[in-house]
């Protein structure tokens, strides 16, 4: 009696749905998975954007809108700046733990407006909120985060739209958001404009789709615009101009990376993340991708669900482009695979009403709930339990602990902050840069390095960088590191992903390692294998 | 008052703001100048799109369906004309054909005496009605009213023409046509309507400009009675404000007794009774849809169009000085009519701004931000851009209209310079204002929206 009365409340699934993707997360929030460089990227960037009026604390080389990271950077500033919970990528974590949970809350409103049917939204939500996939990806700060959220709220308006020029001006606005966020989400911009033309009438269809394409155009078009206000846009060389960075340098420099290897080629990144991706999280890809298929062939006459599918489709259209993939660039496509499902299951269950009806009346639907989340919790039990981000922190309390604050210290970029910001008792190294900007900024190696490796005092060795060391990527730290000996490491505990033994050093694990760079030469060095 | 406190207030926050940026005194213009042209061009795209943004507003300005039949109230309808002889014959028989029953309404051509073309074309005119009736044999209530009402006076200006006509009317509602109108047949009974069921003292039905191809300018002169009459009007009226055009308006008589009648000093008589009529509590309603709008024509020529505009916006500058707007109701009601009021004056040179402003900032070395922010405007001049794109293939559609598809684009290549003549036009008009001439610079027409619309 008291759950009917419960579920009757307005506003109870939605907190329900909001609270089964913030939990999940929250759980080894800090431990797992381990903090990597992009992380640390966006949360010194946001810091440096709302504090210091800097686009990022290196010089900005627009590899994405900087509107990602001022999200964060307003988080950062509500919550009293990046070190309140500790380690600054913790609070970043907590942001976007919460951006999660509003993007589930999406989906669930969306699947309800789209379906009538709470219990296919709150089942499909759930879904989402334990896959593995998702909680691994949406606990690390990413942009691909934000751009999920933007979109979702995106189709939101869009799709309650019903011939409202301003719902559609709404949809349009958080589309452009969303492609500020992350510039990925433009290969859904042909797809957004198709659903306009099917679904608005008539008499309202040029001016919704002139104002959707005005509006989110306006938006897309301010990242170019900042460059050329720089005067960034094009290339020094073009016309002989002091050297500089140039978005067009970037762009064509981004479309170009990965490419070696075609999508249906093994050494493909597609290809290994599409292996990668279904090892993680089987039960979430192959419904998802068989509710696609079901909605083609069932189902395509409704314009709905033909747009959900089109706007999959088209996503693994950019996935499978050929060019660089990484991991979690599948975050978008998570969502669209659950509204597919959803999709699905509302089908069946006007075919099979009595059936469905019958599985899904209240002590049973309860059942389903727990047999659900037993299956996606136990599918990567280690999301729970694993913490290879543990050695990273003692890494960094060490370096704060025992260095001095003027050492010149390489890093790796996910303790930039932590390392650079000065809090109470807690000293700023000044010193402290990320590996890459080392190898590749003129204002590092040229003018505080003076070009000399001999410069540099330490180096805080992590899985990555040693792997880009080796790969050759970085010649004039491999000179520094060549002649360093190894001061403390820091092996993670947890050489497990996915319950599979890893190499030490891989990129994927947490550890760390504190090298000194000895100046003179005739030195031994020790490197643990 | 209230608005005068409302507008300091506004300065002081304004100030607050820039200093709080640390912005210098250019730097301060830019942002400001950004903030009133954000706002400007978010009104501007708001009233343009209005009767778009959702179905029902549509239905809003949609003539009623007619539940009483047609043919309750007397109508006048009060024709001014002035050296009007090649196109007030049409009019007349336009006039003539009104689907209503004829004891019903009355058309009165009000000439000036000195006016000798005009006079001659309307007294032909109506005679070959008459001729033509008699020799139908129709029955005498078949026959309209036409008069011809011939007037002298110092002041000639359409205002003292009508104070003229309506006093001579006999009918329950006093309407205003141009010279050169072609009002649709079922205009009457529309309006009819609308008095019946919706109580309202006041009906200001649609006009439109046809002729989009005669010259470079008239596209756009148009398209921007497309967007007035069936998207800003609309807008402004369901805000309270009370928009009259200068034609095919239709007042109840109590009216104009009320307001006595029209100000004979003033160049926009239209926007200026509109004010008078809001302020002593009068209500209006809005009709429009593109058959039965009255059909008009762009002026000939640059030099005519810039004499029509400065009129109207030296007109508008006489209604603000005069202060009528500061009697309305409410303070919403005030800033509303001003807005209105000084919108034609304006409008022009927000877009320009919107134009100008970020080149000011790629010029200057304003901080980043600042740039950026200075771009914002241009988005709804880009709106502005799409929506008048969209409004010519609904005239092209509305109206059968034949014209080259390059139209569409001369329509982005001249519309800079449009913004400049209505800038020039409305700098005239203050020029004129100060140096306190008042007289009647007329539009001539031509008969061109009558070639122009195919059958």
């Amino acid at each position: 009696m008291f759950i009917k009365k419960l579920l009757r409340y307005k506003y109870f699934l939605p907190w329900l749905v909001f609270f089964i993707a913030i939990i999940p997360r929250l759980i080894n929030l800090f431990g797992y998975p381990y903090l990597e460089n992009d992380e640390g990227a966006y949360t010194s960037q946001a810091w440096w954007m709302v504090n210091f009026g800097k686009l990022a604390p290196y010089t900005y080389w627009y590899d994405h809108a900087p509107f990602g990271w001022l999200t964060i950077g307003f988080w950062q500033k509500l919550t009293a700046g990046p070190l309140t919970f500790g380690l600054s990528l913790y609070s970043t974590r907590i942001f976007m733990t919460l951006v999660a949970g509003l993007t589930n809350l999406l989906i669930y409103q969306l699947i309800v407006y789209l379906t009538k049917n709470k219990k296919i939204a709150f089942l499909s939500c759930l879904i989402y909120s334990l896959s593995a996939l998702a909680i691994t990806y949406q606990r690390r700060v990413l942009l691909d985060n934000l751009e999920t959220f933007w979109l979702m709220l995106s189709l939101w308006y869009f799709f309650k739209a019903k011939n409202r020029l301003n719902f559609i001006w709404l949809s349009a606005i958080f589309f452009g958001l969303a492609f500020l966020s992350k510039e990925s989400i433009v290969f859904l911009l042909p797809v957004m404009l198709y659903g306009i033309w099917l679904t608005v009438s008539k008499e309202n269809r040029r001016f919704s789709l002139m104002i959707w394409l005005v509006t989110s155009l306006f938006l897309i078009l301010l990242f170019p615009l900042l460059a050329f206000l720089k005067k960034e846009f094009f290339p020094a060389s073009w016309f002989g101009s002091q050297s500089h960075v140039s978005f067009l340098e970037t762009v064509f420099y981004q479309m170009g990376r990965g490419t070696e290897f075609k999508p249906w080629q093994e050494e493909s990144s597609f290809f290994i993340n599409v292996v990668s991706w279904f090892k993680k999280d089987f039960l979430l890809l192959a419904f998802g991708v068989w509710s696609i298929v079901v909605n083609i062939l069932l189902n395509w006459k409704d314009k709905n669900n033909r747009i959900i599918v089109l706007l999959s489709l088209f996503f693994l259209i950019f996935l499978a482009r050929g060019g660089l993939v990484l991991q979690f660039y599948i975050l978008p496509l998570l969502p669209l695979l659950i509204l597919n499902i959803a999709l699905t299951l509302s089908l069946g269950e006007k075919r099979f009403k009595k059936q469905i009806d019958w599985l899904l009346s209240l002590p049973r639907f309860s059942l389903v709930v727990i047999l659900l989340g037993i299956a996606f919790i136990s599918e990567d039990i280690a999301i729970y339990t694993a913490q290879p981000a543990k050695k990273q922190v003692e890494a960094v309390v060490f370096v704060k602990n025992n260095l001095k604050t003027d050492d010149f210290i390489v890093i790796d970029d996910f303790c930039f902050s932590d390392l650079r910001l000065a809090k109470g008792e807690n000293k700023a190294f000044t010193n402290a840069e990320w590996f890459w900007k080392v190898e590749q900024d003129k204002e590092i190696r040229e003018d505080k390095l003076a070009n000399d490796w001999r410069n540099i005092d330490y180096i805080l060795l992590s899985g990555e960088m040693r792997r880009k060391l080796l790969s050759g990527e970085l010649p004039f730290l491999r000179q520094a590191f060549d002649n360093a000996v190894l001061i403390k490491d820091f092996p993670s505990d947890d050489l497990h992903e996915g319950g599979e033994v890893i190499d030490l050093g891989r990129e994927g694990d947490g550890w760390q390692a504190l090298f000194k760079v000895e100046k003179e030469a005739g030195f031994e060095k020790i490197i643990s294998q | 008052m209230k608005l005068i406190n409302v507008l300091i207030f506004t300065i002081v926050i304004f100030f607050g703001i820039a200093s709080f940026l640390k912005l210098s005194l250019m730097e301060s213009f830019i942002f400001g100048l950004t903030i009133i042209l954000l706002i400007q061009g978010m009104l501007a795209c708001l009233a343009m799109l209005y009767s778009f943004l959702k179905p029902e507003n549509l239905q809003e300005v949609l003539p009623p369906r007619i539940l009483y039949g047609g043919g309750y109230f007397r109508y006048s309808l009060i024709v001014p004309a002035k050296n009007e002889e090649a196109v007030i014959r049409d009019t007349i028989k336009a006039m003539a054909k009104i689907n209503y029953p004829k004891h019903l309404y009355e058309v009165l051509v009000v000439v000036r005496n000195d006016d000798l073309g005009t006079i001659k074309a309307v007294e032909k005119e109506i005679s070959s009605l008459a001729f033509a009736m008699t020799d139908r044999q129709e029955a005498m209530t078949d026959k309209v009213n036409i008069r011809l009402v011939k007037i002298d006076g110092v002041i000639a200006n359409k205002a003292y023409s009508l104070n003229m006509g309506w006093r001579c009317a006999q009918g329950d509602i006093i309407a205003v046509f141009d010279a050169e109108d072609e009002p649709h047949p079922d205009i009457l009974k529309s309006v009819d309507e609308i008095f019946l069921q919706k109580k309202v003292d006041i009906v200001q039905a649609g006009v439109q400009l046809i002729n989009v191809s005669s010259n470079w300018f008239s596209c756009l002169n148009c398209l921007e009675y497309y967007f007035w009459f069936k998207s800003i009007l609309p807008f402004m009226s369901k805000l309270g404000a009370t928009p009259l055009g200068g034609n095919t308006v239709f007042f109840k008589r109590k009216v104009l007794v009320k307001i006595r009648g029209w100000d004979e000093n003033c160049l926009t008589e239209d926007a200026d009774i509109g004010i008078r009529a809001s302020a002593a509590g009068f209500k209006t309603s809005m009709i429009y849809v593109e058959e039965m709008a009255t059909l008009e024509e762009a002026p000939a020529d640059e030099w005519q169009f810039i004499r029509q505009r400065t009129r109207w916006d030296q007109g508008y500058l006489q209604i603000i000085l005069k202060g009528d707007w500061l009697k309305l109701g409410n303070l919403k009601h005030q800033f509303l009519s001003f807005y209105l009021l000084i919108q034609p004056i304006i409008h022009q040179f927000s877009i320009l701004g919107m134009l100008s402003i970020p080149l000011i900032s790629l010029g200057l070395k304003v901080p980043l931000w600042l740039a950026m922010f200075s771009w914002l405007p241009f988005y709804f001049l880009l709106i502005q851009f799409g929506l008048y794109f969209i409004g010519l293939a609904d005239l092209k559609k509305y109206y059968r209209l034949t014209f080259s598809p390059l139209l569409f684009i001369y329509l982005f290549i001249f519309f800079v310079p449009y913004q400049l003549i209505l800038a020039f036009s409305s700098l005239r008009a203050g020029f004129r204002l100060f140096l306190g001439v008042f007289n009647w610079e007329k539009t001539e027409h031509f008969n061109i929206h009558r070639t122009v619309v195919t059958q």
